[in-house]
């Protein structure tokens, strides 16, 4: 492997980061990292969660102060004070985590903080409007500039930052982990509009884990890993093994259930059986669930595929006995669950990983420690005092233990989660639940925004619970992890299962099937 | 492949002295937003504003400006005098004077020292109500129910109270005390049995109906002492009966020094609020609810039974804070009970950030203010509604953290989500 890639040409770049150090308590976020930026270019920054990458870009946009090292453009080191500083600089971040008010327009929040004033200091809404329109012209990138921002599709939303950036015609833009929320399709047409923008001669920083991506829209990859720049890849050598490898720091495997386990699922017990199960949509941005059927027994994965918003959320609200179904019932292990609570659903041996950990999954502010026993909270090894009390040493110690187990990078066991990167959050909620007692998994999006390591790990940890006798709804908009991990994949489309596909799976007919074709 | 370990570098500066180093982290700590800091900045900023309204409220001062510039001198003299003065009362009024503190010194005498401790006692006895209702306040608030409702709480908890305190007459002291304050606990929870009940089953804001039911319990205590068997005849205006002697929360300290068992019992209600909200899985519970709605429900947390949950611990413990109130310091039931406390209790909440320490220490504060400020209108001729002003002030900065951290350039907190409280929320997904 070549760490260092040679160079497309000796420009002078645009934006240096000089030996940029960061400390969170005893975690190193960013470690003496000194990267580059050229007009003209897409560099690509992947890495682990938790390698430093967010952190890295908060500190060129202004919003992280570092504790060491400088930011300069054109050669001049500049002084960031805060994100309006780095906007006025001409730099502009997508942030892994939207930064819209979701009462707001369109208009509204792209306005936010560079409001156009008439006389008397009076907000020109209208100025605003013409802004939005004129930029989602040039770049096609359609939005209507009077829709609430609360009532859009993610991808739609993430589009209103994107315009919002643009507004302010940066010199660089960084794009913070940007497809993780997007389908293949609205991917696709991002990348499209990342290589205009760099034929526009702009510098671009864009995150991702998909390494794929990276490979086809970087002119340039740096690796980082636990806070310090690891290498640099050349994407017309490289190949997503060898840039996975150079991320974790050794040879990834990748994941798939043996064919040989999947055999005779019939023949084994039922654990959740589905009849008929309808539900209907109750807000504007909600899904409909029309009449599904389907088996799990125990030690099979069931592999539910689709387009994000197809459904999905409100068939795992369901299995979980979050929402009450319109019609159909769902038995588990014989059991009729009709009109039972969460809380019943967990007690029978339903373990959730939710799509959205950080509203469903996490309570943020809570510590680590805490989080590992969201659900467990009833178990007498985390309680004394009669189950009064909980028994904080206990439930540290599960945090220490877990922390090693599952390969946690965080700053201890009493850290808030919140300051956890994304894939370590994930690494919590899967954790904690598979050390509950489950009989059945709902895994809903469950490798998100985690890096390849991770979701190596997640999956390998998801075939085991599933060759002990789990059960396992794999709720997924990625088809290849479907394909790796499930014995029959069900794809889902409009709240419909639209046929039931056994191993051997047909790829093609089923990115068909999910496009409602 | 370049890898390698983790190398640690130093951010800190090679060269810093072990004192320097801890005396640039220890202003650090002064400089970053956390809420003891911006608590003490507020405190600051509110002392400095009521200076400005005190020195023009006071005639002396306020004349003395006309010569701003022909005497300077004597225009920030007088200033400074009216200024000392008040401050000074303030402190005196609520801590005791120096001088009787050192006669008590020197003249040791049961007498001299109470005559010292006395103030002090007060300003005990005025934080008490607002330490056990501050805290009752804040179990709700953390556990998601924006309760307002602590005046309706309070009289529910008092009027309860009362009825044991001033019936039973042949009950011995301590089962009449205990008596007294369980039916104080039980009334509190049934005030807010109303609102919650309502919430979980209609969904109806538990903001407005708490504040609605404090204007019903307002009228009912008035009609309770006018025309019931509460009432004690005696003078036109009505007054409830008083508590027998039995009743009362015992003096710990002898009967010249007013500090009564109320210090004791809101000593045991902020430890049990510690162990509740910081130790017992039923806290953990509320605080889930409170803070992460959407995981609480995924992790089988039952929201209404929690929801109501919340709403009868802390209104019995506000209740308890109107009991402790009339055994303790008051003795019979008045038409405007319950107000005052009840709008302060949220305050203290709210200054304390819903922690019990900064509950406690909110409290004393405005114990503090309460009885100073009695002694500055006495003695420094300020008017009495000044110490509300303080009060208000320093709420006023401490609800806006970004502002304070502003005026005093603090530095945010890395990831820092001031928590601020919850208004009301429906069930909906
Ligand atoms: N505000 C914060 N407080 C404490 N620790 C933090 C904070 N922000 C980041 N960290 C820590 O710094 C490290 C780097 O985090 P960062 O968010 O930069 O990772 P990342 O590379 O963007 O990961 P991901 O791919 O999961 O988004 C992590 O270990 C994280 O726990
Ligand atoms: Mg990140």
């Amino acid at each position: 492997m070549n760490p260092d890639a040679p160079e497309l040409d000796q420009r002078e770049p645009l934006v240096e980061l000089r030996a940029i150090s960061k400390r969170y308590g005893n975690v190193l976020a960013n470690d003496d990292v000194s990267v580059s930026f050229r007009a003209g270019e897409i560099h690509v920054i992947v890495g682990e969660n938790g390698a430093g990458k967010s952190t890295l870009m908060g500190i060129l946009s202004g919003a992280v102060t570092p504790d060491s090292g400088a930011i300069a453009i054109d050669g001049a080191e500049i002084h960031l004070r805060g994100s309006r500083d780095a906007t006025l600089h001409g730099i502009g971040m997508v942030h892994q985590h939207f930064q819209l008010v979701s009462v707001f327009t369109v208009a509204e929040n792209t306005a936010l903080g560079f409001e156009h004033k008439k006389r008397f200091k009076t907000l020109d809404l209208d100025a605003s409007k013409f802004e939005v329109r004129r930029v989602s012209e040039e770049f096609g990138l359609a939005l209507d500039a009077d829709a609430v921002v609360g009532t859009l599709p993610v991808g739609l939303q993430q589009r209103v930052e994107i315009v919002k950036i643009l507004m302010r015609d940066p010199r660089i833009l960084i794009f913070d982990e940007p497809t993780a929320v997007l389908t293949a399709e609205e991917s696709d047409k991002l990348l499209a509009v990342l290589r205009r923008l760099r034929d526009d001669g702009r510098a671009i920083v864009f995150i991702t884990h998909k390494l794929r991506e990276a490979l086809a829209v970087g002119d340039r990859i740096t690796v980082l890993r636990r806070g310090q720049v690891v290498g640099r890849a050349d994407p017309k050598s490289a190949t997503t093994e060898s840039l996975g490898a150079m991320m974790v720091g050794r040879n990834l495997r990748v994941v798939e259930r043996a064919p040989s386990e999947s055999v005779a699922a019939e023949a084994r017990e039922t654990v959740i059986s589905v009849r008929e199960l309808s539900y209907a949509a109750r807000t504007p941005t909600g899904a409909s669930v029309d009449s599904l059927t389907f088996d799990v027994a125990r030690g099979e994965v069931l592999g539910i595929v689709g387009v994000d918003g197809n459904g999905q959320d409100e068939l795992t609200g369901l299995l979980a006995g979050e929402l009450k179904p319109d019609a159909g019932t769902i038995a588990l292990l014989g059991r009729d669950m009709a009109g039972r609570d969460v809380r019943t659903f967990l007690e029978a041996g339903v373990g959730i990983i939710p799509a959205d950990r950080q509203r469903h999954g996490l309570a943020m502010s809570m510590s680590l420690a805490r989080n590992l026993i969201l659900d467990r909270r009833h178990e007498p090894r985390f309680l004394r005092a009669g189950g009064l009390l909980l028994d904080d040493r206990a439930i540290t110690a599960n945090a220490e233990e877990t922390i090693t187990r599952f390969d946690v990078r965080a700053g201890g066991p009493g850290v808030p989660v919140s300051s956890l990167s994304g894939g370590n959050q994930q690494k919590i909620v899967i954790a904690r639940e598979l050390e509950r007692d489950i009989a059945l998994l709902i895994a809903s999006q469950p490798t998100r925004g985690l890096d390849v390591g991770s979701i190596e790990y997640v999956h390998s940890r998801i075939v085991e619970v599933a060759e002990r006798g789990c059960a396992v709804v794999l709720v997924t908009s990625e088809l290849d992890e479907a394909l790796a991990l499930s014995d029959r994949i069900a794809p889902i489309y409009e709240g419909r299962i639209v046929g039931v596909q056994q191993r051997p799976f047909d790829r093609e007919q089923l990115g068909l099937m999910i496009g409602g074709g | 492949m370049a890898s390698g370990p983790v190398v640690e570098t130093p951010t800190l500066a090679a060269g810093q002295t072990g004192l320097r180093r801890r005396v640039s982290a220890a202003f650090t700590t002064i400089r970053s937003a956390r809420p003891a800091v911006v608590f003490l900045f507020s405190l600051l900023s509110g002392i400095i504003v009521s200076a400005f309204v005190i020195v023009f409220s006071v005639p002396a001062s306020r004349s003395a400006w006309g010569g701003l510039f022909s005497h300077p001198a004597k225009t920030f003299s007088a200033n400074a005098d009216t200024l000392a003065s008040a401050y000074g009362a303030l402190l005196t009024g609520a801590f005791g004077s120096p001088g009787l503190f050192s006669t008590a010194i020197t003249h040791a005498s049961v007498a001299n020292w109470a005559a010292a401790i006395k103030p002090f006692g007060s300003t005990l006895t005025a934080a008490v109500p607002l330490a056990i209702a501050g805290l009752g306040l804040s179990i709700a608030y953390r556990s998601g129910v924006f309760s307002i409702g602590a005046q309706s709480q309070l009289i529910c908890g008092a009027v309860l109270a009362s009825w044991v305190g001033f019936s039973l007459p042949t009950l011995p002291m301590v089962p009449h005390v205990a008596l007294g304050l369980v039916a104080a606990l039980i009334g509190g929870a049934l005030a807010a049995l109303v609102p919650a009940i309502l919430k979980a089953r209609t969904g109806a804001s538990e903001v407005i109906v708490t504040i609605m039911l404090n204007y019903i319990m307002g009228g009912v205590l008035i009609y309770l002492i006018s025309d019931t068997f509460f009432s004690q005849q005696v003078n036109t205006s009505p007054e409830g009966r008083l508590t027998l002697p039995s009743a009362m929360l015992p003096l710990l300290f002898g009967n010249n020094i007013p500090i009564d068992a109320g210090v004791i019992v809101a000593a045991v209600v902020l430890l049990g609020g510690w162990l509740l909200l910081g130790r017992s899985r039923l806290g953990f519970e509320f605080e889930l609810q409170g803070t992460s709605p959407g995981a609480s429900r995924i992790a089988g947390v039952r929201q209404k039974r929690t929801f109501v949950m919340a709403f009868l611990v802390s209104g019995a413990v506000v209740g308890l804070g109107g009991g402790v109130e009339i055994l303790g310091s008051v003795h019979q039931l008045q038409s405007t009970f319950g107000g005052d406390i009840g709008v302060l209790a949220i305050t203290v909440a709210f200054v304390g950030r819903n922690r019990p320490l900064g509950i406690m220490l909110a409290a004393l504060l405005y114990g503090v203010l309460q009885t100073g400020g009695l002694q500055m209108q006495g003695q420094a001729g300020v008017s009495y509604q000044l110490s509300n002003v303080i009060e208000a002030v320093i709420v006023l900065f401490m609800t806006a953290p970004a502002l304070v951290a502003e005026i005093y350039r603090l530095r945010p907190l890395a990831n820092s989500s001031l928590r601020s409280l919850n208004m009301s929320r429906g069930w909906g997904r």
